[in-house]
């Protein structure tokens, strides 16, 4: 390493910064602008946001999409991850298997599922085939929503919980072998390998990743958006609402600040879980 | 091949001095063997010769050609990478190519030049190979290859052979010894290891916390240690230390403390008498074990100390005991073949021609 | 053996259950119109290119193809231009102030990008480029380019300094030893890393929704035109987003673990 007093890694440095500031941190400037900028005052759009059930309905159906499949991707990825970490013959098959939703986008695993579960999707013709339906099974459009808001959980499930296994296998590789090795000297069974060991150690990667997909998922738009509409109102819906349909950037923006603000508080909300759990430890 | 001049040359790191204050003059043509614990700076003032490093503050002299602020492809200089950095991408013999071809040497000369380091180096049947397919020792082999095959005026060596097993680490030793002799290649070469230090080094620049302590010869180094940080580093095992007193009764110069009075001889008064200004000051003792022995001889004077014996080593070619003495435990080196057990009860001789005394304010050596 | 057993088992329950969806849209895709409507055919008779075809052709998905392309290229070139001597000057330097960039370039990448949407239309509006795919392409970089600083630092510090001062020594100078010796090393690591940027720019919907009307992206394009499309182009159209980022995903599956631990840290 060189230690240089002198201004080169700040000259090379100042492109990138320069770039975030202008694309991202003035536009940031910008929404809040926005947001609180409206005809009865600083404070007219969030009025008007509170006073609209769609805003509550949105900001109901936000929060009960990521508190249904943050936790359900995490079992899941946990398992996966354990189970590839078994590293049998061929498992880097499986781990390819896993991560191929990690490169769909979130349209074209709205696709997948569409065509599974559409009124002439794969589901229906098999069940009619099978003789178990006489009349397609319908999962969309407005008088389906249960049926909808399963779907867009199985889709969200599916699409990223190999998000989640990564990071999980990445840090259950990082576990010294020999701490699980002193186990087996010890006499662990594997169950309480798993609770006793594993799962503490993997608690750094278990909080990370649910901090990420807590915070992606509540910002959850095209899935949403393309196989239901706005049947299921969600928060990043509204904000293409409002600026697509009826542009009003305005509006559009406040719903903007409002996901920055929940992922805002979610956010330290898990940060300080994770510091107090780091307490904890110390003063064991 | 040049003379290397160090003058006043700092470097900090923030606020770690990491070298302060070094001036060294390297004769042309001489190994120099830079020795000192870790983080005592070996590696930065190496850097600092080679020009990766930037000085804070001083002077580099290659012959009489400022090279302070030179960029290192400037200075003619090679270097021996701590973990050789032969380039994993290129073949052995583009590795040991590559300077020539920047350097923008004709086809046939580069060939010329390589077969001879590599056939100097005995890895001429490696050059088809990349470094993944070559051994620890091998891969060193190639990196002095490549440090070599410019003939530059100065090569650098960064503790070379420390990754190496220890079989090979003593054979190297004296092959990079040998090769150096050959080229008369003014070299430095960085080591924390003493007796690599002693062995190959014309030179020995002892450091520690950024300063060199001593230059010299190793037989200067070990036999006049300049103070108590150098007599302590080198020698295995360490030189003992006592704390002592100077009293002067009738005209002879004594050593003194609870479990000592020893007087000093003649030549040893003389020279010690002179440093002496305030007879109360404290004073180290430093006795090496080897100086400690079982019996006396005619040549020279002893003092016995008698013990209990506390601890034995036995290493084959030599014994370690731990002498139990007056309440201090006092080692000694002696032969392998001795017949001592622990807990009895032994009388030695420390020679009173070998031993050191230093002053306890600056740790400065008085004999 | 009954673990044997019990891995091939769950191996093929996992190998269904991710693969299912992807084998069923390439097959829809093409399925001739007819069987798909037919409710007793799973299996189509024969395989047809018409909507792919028809998709590319008549629908002008060739443009939103090429717009993607375009956009993702763009975005990919500014990302490396500007966050790789960035990412070099994060590991090969130490200097006041390092680790707070670096923590504020980490931060960005949590930030939920559809709330700059709205703000940058005005932006290129005034800058005279609203609707365009540099547009876009500006908006990808913002949250490309923090990946690839990041990126590129965890892979410049996988490669040990001491092979580029080696350069140094050598002969080469500073920015020589970079692209002579550093830049070889790091070039599978920095292709994988250019294929995750594409598959982002490639993968984004929202801010290309929002920023474009004429000029979009594919799935752009089929977000806002999916809706009024007969369901055999819906899947054409997934068919054409997928496939190409499963393939680029299988050719950079060695550094996959590595890349998303930092793309989502
Ligand atoms: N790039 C650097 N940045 C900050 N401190 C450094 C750097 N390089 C070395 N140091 C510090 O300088 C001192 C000397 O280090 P070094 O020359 O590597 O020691 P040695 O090679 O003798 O073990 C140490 O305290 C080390 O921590
Ligand atoms: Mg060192």
């Amino acid at each position: 390493m060189t230690y240089r007093k002198d201004a080169i890694p700040y000259l090379i440095l100042l492109p990138t910064i320069l770039y975030l500031v202008a694309f991202l941190g003035y536009p940031l400037i910008q929404t809040f602008i926005l947001a609180f900028t409206s005809e009865t005052g600083a404070f007219g759009n969030f009025q008007r946001l509170m006073d609209s059930g769609d805003f509550w309905k949105a900001l109901k159906n936000t929060l009960l999409i990521t508190g249904i499949i943050v936790p359900l991707q995490l079992i899941l990825a946990i398992a996966l991850a354990l189970f590839v970490n078994m590293r049998f013959k061929g498992y880097s098959m499986i781990l390819y298997v896993i991560s191929i939703p990690l490169a769909l986008s979130d349209v074209s695993a709205a696709l997948m599922s569409y065509n599974i579960f559409a009124p002439t999707g794969y589901l229906n013709k098999i069940l009619l085939k099978l003789g178990l339906l006489d009349r397609p099974l319908y999962f969309f459009g407005y008088m389906f929503q249960n049926r909808e808001f399963w779907i867009i959980v199985l889709t969200e499930v599916w699409r990223a919980t190999p998000l989640v296994f990564v990071i999980i296998l990445a840090g259950l590789q990082s576990i010294n072998k020999e701490y699980l090795e002193a186990a087996d000297v010890f006499g662990f069974s594997s169950w309480q390998k798993l609770t006793r060991i594993i799962l503490p150690l993997l608690k750094p990667s278990i909080m990370s990743a649910l901090l990420i997909r807590t915070l992606f998922a509540f910002q959850i738009f095209g899935v949403v958006w393309l196989l239901a509409g706005r049947d299921i109102l969600i928060l990043a819906g509204e904000a293409y609402y409002w600026h697509n349909n009826v542009n009003d950037p305005h509006m559009s923006s406040t719903y903007a600040i409002v996901i920055a603000v929940v992922s805002l508080i979610i956010s330290w909300f898990y940060i300080s879980i994770l510091r107090s759990r780091e307490l904890e430890g110390e003063t064991k | 091949m040049a003379k290397v001049r160090i003058e006043n040359l700092k470097k900090y790191f923030g606020s770690v001095k990491a070298l302060n204050g070094i001036d060294i003059e390297i004769k042309d043509g001489k190994f120099v063997v830079l020795l000192g614990p870790s983080g005592c700076g070996k590696t930065t003032l190496l850097r600092c010769i080679s020009g990766l490093e930037k000085v804070t503050e001083g002077k580099i002299f290659f012959d009489s050609t400022d090279v302070t602020n030179l960029p290192p492809k400037s200075r003619n200089v090679s270097m021996v990478f701590q973990s050789y950095a032969v380039w994993p991408h290129m073949k052995v013999y583009e590795n040991i190519a590559y300077p020539m071809k920047i350097k923008g040497y004709d086809k046939n000369k580069i060939e010329e030049k390589v077969l001879w380091a590599a056939k100097t180096l005995n890895i001429s049947e490696l050059l088809d190979r990349y470094p993944a397919q070559l051994s620890g020792g091998q891969r060193q082999r190639v990196a002095v290859a490549r440090a070599i095959v410019l003939e530059p005026e100065v090569l650098l060596m960064d503790e070379p052979l420390s990754n190496l097993d220890a079989l090979l680490r003593v054979s190297m030793r004296s092959e990079l010894k040998k090769l150096q002799e050959r080229l008369g290649t003014t070299t430095i070469y960085v080591t924390h290891d003493q007796v690599e230090a002693m062995t190959m080094g014309d030179e020995i620049a002892v450091m520690q916390n950024g300063v060199i302590q001593q230059y010299g010869t190793p037989e200067e180094i070990y036999h006049k240690p300049a103070n108590v940080f150098v007599a302590g580093f080198i020698g295995s095992p360490q030189m003992n230390f006592m704390e002592v007193q100077i009293l002067k009764e009738k005209n002879e110069l004594f050593l003194r403390n609870e479990s000592l009075n020893i007087r000093l001889t003649d030549d040893l008064k003389t020279e010690l008498g002179n440093k002496i200004q305030n007879k109360n000051d404290v004073f180290i003792l430093g006795i090496r074990p080897e100086n400690i022995h079982k019996e006396k001889t005619d040549i020279s004077k002893f003092e016995p100390i008698e013990g209990k014996v506390y601890f034995i080593e036995r290493l084959g070619s030599d014994t370690i005991v731990h002498l139990e003495f007056k309440g201090t435990r006092i080692v000694s080196k002696l032969p392998g073949d001795v017949k001592i057990n622990e807990g009895e009860s032994l009388k030695m001789y420390i020679d009173l021609s070998k031993i050191h005394v230093f002053s306890k304010i600056d740790g400065k050596a008085l004999i | 053996m009954i673990k044997k057993i019990f891995i091939i088992f769950v191996s093929i329950l996992i190998i269904l259950w991710f693969l299912t969806p992807v084998f069923l849209i390439v097959l829809a895709s093409l399925t001739p119109s007819e069987d798909y409507y037919d409710q007793q055919r799973i299996l189509p008779k024969r395989l047809t290119f018409d909507h792919l075809y028809k998709l590319f052709v008549v629908l002008d998905g060739w443009r939103a193809t090429l717009n993607s392309l375009q956009v993702a290229a763009m975005a990919i070139g500014l990302s490396f231009l500007v966050g790789l001597p960035a990412g070099y000057v994060l590991t090969r330097y130490v200097f006041p102030g390092k680790n707070a960039i670096r923590l504020s370039i980490l931060l960005t990448r949590s930030f939920p990008t559809l709330i700059i949407a709205v703000p940058l239309i005005m932006i290129y509006l005034r800058l005279g480029i609203g609707d365009t795919l540099f547009s876009v392409a500006l908006a990808h970089t913002s949250f490309i380019l923090p990946f690839v600083v990041l990126i590129t630092t965890s892979i410049l510090s996988g490669i040990s300094v001491e092979y580029e001062e080696a350069g140094m020594i050598f002969g080469l100078s500073r920015i020589g030893a970079f692209m002579k010796i550093t830049l070889p090393l790091a070039l599978p690591g920095l292709a994988a890393s250019a294929i995750f940027a594409f598959i982002m720019s490639w993968n984004e919907v929202f801010i290309s929704s929002v920023l474009t009307f004429v000029n979009r992206t594919l799935p752009a394009q089929i977000l806002n035109t999916a809706m009024t499309s007969p369901d055999y182009f819906k899947f054409a159209a997934g068919t054409v987003m997928a496939i190409p980022a499963m393939v680029f995903i299988f050719f950079t599956r060695k550094y996959l673990m590595s890349m998303w631990g930092i793309s989502l840290k």
